[in-house]
């Protein structure tokens, strides 16, 4: 099964364009357009938990790890949290969520989140009905890698013995994961 | 191989799942007396307020799964092992190679002096709620026994739909198993500002009731009056274990004791479920827990062992009694231990929000959390009291909820050192 990988080496401080393309792929018309246009502006967030977890870490989308078994969808009470068999993606399918929480009681990484005004949960659903994850595609630098954990474990392998050798490793520093 | 699940719960749907994923040639049959489709049993409450959500609250199954299994809506009267079959009411038999008893559990029944027992409603399936949503219309003055997370689940509902119940409690707070007292009252002062007036520490004595009216009064132990014209009982559930104590398969804690994978006394025969009781490790007892999380795992973990796909995935998680629930758009997760007096708790409070966050350590390690309000992180603190984490200072962004974007697995020796 392919992952999402960070690779903080590469990442942009302040791009967030990987932000931008999961909201964009996650709104119903898949474009930035009409939210932008339409009133109103949204708020900056400036809230000191905001503030908190910029300075502290780079935002990046690795939070779920779509686990096999997954414990929010075997605790989800709706049925609206799903695995899809084919790509081994969880997502979560809002219209049917109640908001019970009971999938952020159980998911050990803390990767399903409660939106306190919706009252749905939401978390990364790797954009299941895609090939790729919006946030890999929009990515300018190659901060995010979508493959499978062997082929990157070789890859930061081959980047290590450059390093060894003292060679410039080709145009990026190893990654730590 | 022919497997037969007894009942469409949590557990049977998860028991099917498995078993059709892992070998989609297994013959599967269900039988089951409630409806013959699958549905949300938590999310009932939705069909007093509006009996068409019966769509709403169904549960997708694939339909390719669904194609594929035979589903009886019948009762099943008797197990007899020794030849493996199944009488069904109506005299029918059904052969069977594995069974699955996921039979669940009925709610405790409520006895009051003056009142006959089918009077008193309770709710559990679909049917009950519908039947509870048809009194309602007739009635003003509804009257809720028991305080615990069904009777305010009911209590909520009515609230919402304009007819704020009075509810009968017999312990001297609201939800005495599920929270402390602090946020107890918090919960209480919630349900309160939406109209609900409880009776705390009122054991009904007995009642006046007029069958034609339906119209009464029941009074308690402490001499309080209390008016009602419909009388509904939360006060738990018991597991049904009839068949399996016919069959002679061993029975403990009140349901069916079974081993990690699942399997009964009997061999074959397997249970899971509300209706089974789980052996717990620490402290070598078997524990009946009826959540849904439980039944789900359990349901999935039979089925493996049943087609031999059974992977062992370290112990099970069940010991650990936890439940989330929105009360009023005030979300609340209870985890683990939540009260005694050996235990030393970290609080964290915001009073202008409704906030109230409390993480309970024995000895360095997490054994339980309160949450309400902000249920951020519930899931982190769920895996530190199922790992037991020695903690010597709680980190600031679980006690307070912060968002955190870690990368690394956290793993709880690394979170917590």
């Amino acid at each position: 099964m392919r992952e999402i990988f960070f690779v903080p080496e590469r990442c942009l401080p302040g791009c967030n364009a990987c932000q931008m393309a999961c909201v964009a792929e996650h709104l119903k018309n898949k474009g930035l357009l009409s939210p932008l246009s339409g009133l109103p502006f949204p708020k900056k967030r400036q809230t000191p938990l905001y503030k908190h977890s910029v300075r502290r870490f780079f935002p990046h989308p690795l939070r779920c790890l779509h686990c096999d078994p997954p414990r929010c969808v075997e605790s989800c009470l709706s049925g609206s949290l799903i695995k899809n068999e084919t790509n081994g993606r969880v997502g979560n399918n809002l219209e049917q969520c109640i908001g019970c929480f009971m999938c952020v009681a159980h998911c050990p990484y803390g990767a399903v989140i409660p939106t306190p005004a919706e009252h749905v949960s939401i978390k990364c659903d790797g954009c299941l009905w895609s090939k790729a994850p919006a946030c890999v595609r929009a990515c300018p630098s190659g901060a995010l890698v979508f493959t499978d954990s062997e082929t990157h474990a070789e890859t930061l392998e081959t980047q290590i013995r450059f390093k060894k050798r003292k060679i410039q490793p080709p145009r990026l520093s190893p990654a730590r994961v | 191989m022919r497997v037969v699940i007894i009942g469409n719960g949590t557990a049977g749907i998860h028991a099917m799942l498995a078993i059709k994923r892992n070998t989609p040639k297994t013959d599967v049959t269900l039988v089951t007396h409630d409806e013959p489709f699958f549905y949300s049993r938590p999310e009932i409450t939705q069909l007093i307020e509006d009996p068409y959500t019966l769509k709403v609250i169904a549960l997708p199954v694939p339909g390719e799964i669904l194609k594929d299994i035979t589903l009886i809506h019948q009762t099943v009267e008797e197990i007899e092992p020794k030849t493996g079959t199944l009488r069904l009411a109506g005299g029918a038999r059904l052969p069977y190679d594995r069974l699955i008893l996921a039979t669940g559990a009925a709610p405790k029944k409520v006895k009051i002096i003056g009142v006959p027992s089918d009077a008193i409603l309770t709710m559990r399936t679909a049917r009950d709620a519908l039947r509870i949503a048809a009194h309602l219309e007739e009635s003003d003055a509804p009257v809720i026994l028991g305080g615990g997370l069904i009777g305010l689940k009911i209590a909520h509902t009515l609230a919402r739909l304009g007819k704020p119940p009075r509810v009968v409690v017999s312990s001297p707070r609201l939800l005495s198993r599920t929270l402390d007292s602090e946020t107890a009252a918090t919960i209480q002062e919630l349900f309160e500002e939406n109209g609900v007036t409880f009776h705390l520490g009122a054991t009904p004595k007995y009642a006046d009731w007029d069958e034609r009216t339906r119209k009464g009064t029941l009074f308690t132990e402490k001499g309080d009056k209390i008016p009602f014209d419909l009388l509904l009982a939360g006060k738990g559930v018991n597991p049904r274990v009839e068949l399996a104590r016919q069959a002679g398969i061993l029975i403990e804690d009140g349901g069916i004791a079974v081993t990690d994978s699942m399997e009964t006394s009997l061999k074959h025969h397997y249970a899971a479920g509300d209706c089974a009781s789980i052996f717990n490790h620490e402290t070598g007892r078997y524990e009946n827990r009826a959540i849904w999380p439980v039944a789900a795992e359990s349901g999935r973990i039979a089925g493996e062992a049943v087609v031999g796909k059974l992977i062992s995935s370290g112990r099970f998680s069940a010991p650990i009694a936890r439940n989330a629930i929105t009360f009023f758009s005030v979300p609340m997760v209870s985890i683990g231990t939540v009260q005694g007096e050996s235990l030393k708790t970290n609080v964290y409070r915001e009073a202008s929000r409704r906030i109230v966050r409390k993480i309970f350590q024995e000895n360095g390690r997490i054994v339980g959390a309160v949450l309400v309000g902000d249920i951020m992180h519930a899931g982190v603190l769920f895996e530190a009291v199922r790992q037991e984490a020695r903690v010597r200072q709680i980190p600031g962004w679980l006690l307070r909820g912060a968002p955190q974007f870690s990368q690394q697995t956290p793993s709880m020796e690394v979170l917590f050192s």
